[in-house]
């Protein structure tokens, strides 16, 4: 009896595996992949994307896939590149980036019926492998383009020992938030690290001051509201003054206007400073910069009283691969997607790079468990500001960065941020009509 | 020049007092150029020294010496980058560029400079005007063009590019040396049987030559350093020349947070340059004046 | 001598070609891209008019980046020109160490553009950076803290570091053009009791005039093409009060992260830089000439 389940299970183990390989090994003549990514050759990540690549042509032989180490431009490349008639099968780029690139431009390949085959390592379809929302951040008009496979979070990261060593406990509201900062500050810390003069980065503060207090997808809203009234919401002169209170309390020393990256994220790791709002990827970032005995926390933005929003809604920056529409070979890249899915090739991923894994259940290093928490435990997942750079990079360099960077460095008030943003957003959408 | 001036009208005075007076009134400008000078040299020194610390020395002790050299900063830069084949895609760049340039330019320059024929003067002011028009426009017509022709993301098509955006300013340059050689050397060679060829080719080109090396060294210099067509036209890393190697270099090296071995990239990326430069300053400065100041 | 039809078609014709296919053509094209609404090279084109430049005229950043890019060219062109004459006339006063001098100030210009970026960037880093630490050391600690690379003083942090560079090329050149004088025109002018003033402004001035003409032609033509340096010089991205029109061009054209792609519009800020070129030839020449009439 139980010899003959073991042999039944075996044979539809078999079946299984001719069903999966099936299409592969048909046939068998050459295929070749051409893959243009967002990682330098030696950057951790690369190393890692180039061990599955190895071990997915050991196991497809008629497989080879060529990679080209862009690095962070490679968005730009590829599509120069398409535009000159090169053959590129698959890319990787920062989701925010590439959804509002190529894949809103239909270079995509859509991926749903690839997702609703069985994962490889467990008998459930592909897309319940992912960590909630991930998959669903970029859909468009219900069909998925870009799987990502690095996740990020934006939190506060901070060194644990300061906390103790000052007797603080990670905050969940915006007054315990200002309460520990008082005493960071009594203790001789900078209780904030930031990048004053990067607005990429200190967008990470309006979008989620937004977010908990408007919930996510309200800000993506206010920038699709063509009239640009949605920017008088009070919820912006709220956001304005709370961020500015930073400033004006001295929990964000006046020099940091002058800091662009990664010199704010420095003064965190000389101690100088204590919390820094950022990607999960700044413990790499950091690590030759720190003391050795670090240890490396990270909090969500902490919720606001009375907003709408929860502290369990998460910013995700995500990283992801597309297929390209084009490619002569859509099943093979398909299959490599699938196979880099494995918690095998996941956990690869999250031990080698230290970096956050879009797969459920498998661990992330220990510098950013707390990050990998906030990632399970999350109620709702926001992109980078909160949707606007995927969507509208040109509103977002041109009208929000800009009058952004002057509130935040104390060029105009909170009022003249919201009438600025109202008047220039109603100016920008009739122009581009 | 004034100084010079005032030296001579000194000169009835003794001479060693005339000597500190000169000293004195040239202290100003000691200071100022023994400053410039020392900012330079100490900035370019520091880059070196940093380059042999260890990256927590590098931000907390800026001024200190290196408590340990860190001469694996070194080997961290050379395996992240390809500098050994970017080098060579920039020699094999703007070495074939540069000489087609000149071949290309310098009997356009001549016939521009000697010849007479009719719209000859139309057509130099079209040559010259080019040299106005910022390549910035150029930058989507002309890759939309290359890319029709299959010629981006190679290094033929940015030799192809490099060529034709420097020929304006090549001509311009030669078409000046050309006009001031005289113009009996032409008759007398003509006398001794010699056809208009062999005029350009014997007697008027090697006249040139000084100018033909100024040419040569100013495109030279523009090439080598060149980043931004560079930077639209060449996509894979294969191909990359050293300009665009030491930018992404230095985007994986500060992502990673690796600003010692950043620092040991850029020394590898200057210290050639700065070699051939002293071994051939006065070749390279006495050939940009040559072309500007006749 | 007569030079033959055929060589000189023989010889004009390889230029040519190429300077037209791959010169001029394309400048025409970029007239006729910059009316059209153009979203990515693999996508259609949709003739707009004018339209581009009606969007231009309320862009803040095309107004911010032109202003830099002008900036340079003026502000940095006479700061430039200024040190480059003050140092010809130190270096050719008979002092010592003169070829020394000369080939120190002309180094920066050998040197690949992104190392000088990341050790400026790396000068000016507040606290942590040469010139904070520096400053801290000599006890001028609330100056060690100067945000060099705020949003109001980055722009002028990087003119001074393009000035350090570029001074050099232009020092060279005067100090070639100084070299020609003869020096018997001073002599003469002595014995006809000329002032030093007199003699620099009626012997040195005009006789250095055509080679600061080049200079300041070399200069404008340069300067409006910059984009190197903003385009390297801060963390992840060119900062937005160091764009110059260059490189807005790209970010718009190109992307650098930011998807926006708009290849029309992008080009018609390259027919702006052009007229400016035209502005400024047209505005030298008839400085030139002023020039030309007084001797």
């Amino acid at each position: 009896m139980f010899k003959t389940q073991k042999l039944v299970s075996f044979a539809l183990l078999l079946v299984l595996v001719a069903v999966t390989l099936g299409p592969v090994a048909a046939q068998d003549k050459p295929v070749e992949l051409v893959f243009w990514s967002m990682w330098n050759e030696s950057e951790g990540q690369a190393l890692v994307i180039q061990q599955w690549i190895d071990e997915f042509e050991a196991a497809h032989p008629n497989v080879t896939i060529n990679a080209v180490w862009n690095g962070r431009q490679n968005q730009t490349l590829v599509r120069t590149a398409l535009a000159g008639g090169t053959v590129i099968d698959i890319v990787d780029q920062d989701a925010d980036q590439i959804a509002g690139g190529l894949m809103q431009e239909g270079f995509g390949l859509p991926l749903n019926a690839y997702l609703d085959m069985p994962a490889l390592d467990e008998d459930v379809p592909l897309r319940d492998v992912f960590l909630p929302g991930t998959l669903e951040l970029f859909a468009m008009d219900g069909e998925t383009y870009l799987l990502p496979y690095i996740y990020n979070t934006v939190q506060f990261w901070y060194d644990k020992r300061v906390f103790e060593e000052v007797g603080i406990e990670v905050p969940l509201t915006w007054d315990e938030f200002l309460a520990n900062n008082d005493k960071l500050r009594e203790a001789g810390y900078a209780p904030i690290a930031a990048e004053g003069n990067e607005p990429g980065y200190s967008t990470f503060y309006l979008a989620n001051m937004i977010a908990r207090l408007k919930g996510p997808g309200f800000l993506l809203q206010t920038v699709e509201d063509h009239t640009g009234e949605m920017w008088r919401d009070p919820a912006y002169l709220e956001s304005s003054r709370m961020l500015r209170e930073l400033w004006d309390r001295g929990d964000i020393p006046a020099v940091t206007v002058g800091y662009v990256w990664p010199q704010g994220q420095n003064t965190l790791a000389f101690g100088q400073a204590a919390q820094s709002l950022v990607g999960s990827w700044l413990p790499i970032e950091l690590s030759l910069q720190v003391d050795p005995g670090w240890v490396w926390g990270g909090f969500n933005f902490p919720a606001v009283e009375g907003g709408e929003g929860s502290v369990a809604d998460t910013q995700a920056l995500l990283l992801a691969f597309m297929i390209v529409k084009d490619t002569a070979h859509p099943d093979e890249a398909a299959e490599f997607l699938r196979f880099i899915m494995t918690k095998e090739n996941q956990q690869l991923m999250a031990d080698q790079a230290l970096v956050g894994v879009t797969r459920i259940g498998v661990p992330w290093s220990e510098a950013i468990t707390d990050a990998e928490e906030a990632a399970m435990n999350a109620e709702s997942v926001f992109p980078d500001v909160d949707g606007v750079y995927a969507r509208y990079p040109e509103f977002l360099t041109t009208v929000l960065w800009i009058n952004y960077a002057d509130l935040w460095q104390g060029k105009i008030t909170p009022e003249e941020f919201s009438e600025h943003m109202a008047t220039q957003s109603a100016e920008y959408w009739a122009s581009q009509e | 020049m004034i100084e010079q001036a005032v030296d001579v009208r000194q000169s009835a005075r003794p001479r060693r007092r005339a000597r500190d007076r000169r000293w004195i009134r040239q202290l100003p400008a000691y200071i100022f150029l023994g400053a410039w000078s020392l900012f330079t040299l100490v900035t370019i020194g520091w880059v070196a020294l940093a380059s042999l610390k260890s990256n927590r020395e590098v931000f907390r002790e800026p001024w200190n010496l290196p408590t340990q050299l860190q001469f694996e900063n070194y080997q961290r830069a050379w395996d992240s980058a390809k500098l050994g084949e970017n080098f060579m895609n920039s020699v094999i760049i703007v070495g074939i560029a540069v000489l087609l340039i000149l071949a290309i330019s310098a009997p356009a320059a001549y016939v521009l400079a000697r010849a007479k024929f009719r719209g000859r003067n139309l057509l130099t002011v079209i040559y010259i005007a080019g040299i106005g028009i910022p390549f910035p426009l150029l930058f989507i017509p002309l890759f939309a063009m290359l890319a029709g022709m299959n010629l981006t993301n190679s290094r033929e098509g940015l030799i192809l590019v490099y060529i034709s955006l420097s020929i304006p300013f090549t001509v311009f340059i030669l078409t000046g040396f050309f006009s001031t050689l005289p113009a009996d050397l032409e008759d007398s060679a003509v006398i001794d049987g010699c056809n208009d060829f062999q005029v350009f080719r014997h007697v008027m080109l090697p006249l040139a030559s000084p100018g033909i090396l100024t040419a040569a060294i100013f495109n030279f210099i523009g090439l080598w350093n060149e980043f931004q067509l560079a930077l639209i036209f060449i996509q894979d890393p294969v191909q990359r020349p050293l300009s665009l190697g030491l930018y992404s270099l230095k985007n994986s090296m500060t992502y990673t947070g690796d600003w010692a071995g950043l620092f040991a990239g850029v020394v590898l990326v200057m210290a050639p340059t700065i070699l051939l430069f002293i071994l051939l300053s006065e070749r390279m400065i006495s050939g940009i004046t040559m072309g500007s100041v006749k | 001598m007569r030079i033959s039809k055929q060589l000189i078609a023989l010889f004009l014709l390889p230029a040519s070609a190429l300077y037209f296919f791959f010169f001029l053509v394309p400048t025409f094209s970029a007239f006729r891209y910059s009316l059209y609404d153009w979203r990515g090279f693999g996508t259609d084109m949709n003739f707009v008019g004018i339209q581009n430049y009606v969007e231009l005229f309320s862009d803040r950043l095309f107004w911010l980046s032109m202003g830099n890019t002008v900036t340079i060219l003026l502000a940095g062109g006479v700061i430039i020109f200024g040190l480059a004459f003050v140092m010809t006339m130190m270096i050719s006063s008979g002092i010592r160490g003169r070829k020394l001098f000369r080939a120190i100030i002309f180094l920066p210009n050998v040197i690949a553009i992104i190392a000088l970026t990341t050790l400026w960037g790396y000068i000016y880093t507040p606290q942590f950076g040469l010139l904070g630490a520096f400053l801290g050391k000599i006890g001028l600690t609330q100056w060690a803290a100067f945000p060099w690379l705020g949003p109001d003083t980055i722009f002028w942090s990087m003119l001074v570091a393009i000035i350090w560079i570029e001074v050099g090329f232009y020092l060279v050149l005067l100090l070639a053009g100084v070299d020609k004088i003869p020096e018997d025109f001073y002599e003469a002018a002595r014995l006809d009791g000329a002032s030093q003033f007199q003699m620099f402004r009626k012997i040195t001035i005009p006789l250095l005039w055509d080679v600061l003409t080049i200079g300041m032609v070399l200069w404008s033509i340069h300067a409006i093409k910059i984009f190197e340096f903003p385009f390297s010089f801060t963390g992840l991205e060119p900062n937005v009060n160091s764009y110059t029109a260059a490189v807005y061009m790209y970010i718009l054209g190109f992307g650098q992260r930011q998807p926006i792609y708009r290849l029309g519009y992008s080009t018609a800020i390259g027919v702006m830089l052009l007229l400016v070129v035209i502005l400024v030839v047209l505005v030298l020449r008839r400085l030139m000439r002023r020039e030309q009439l007084q001797y």
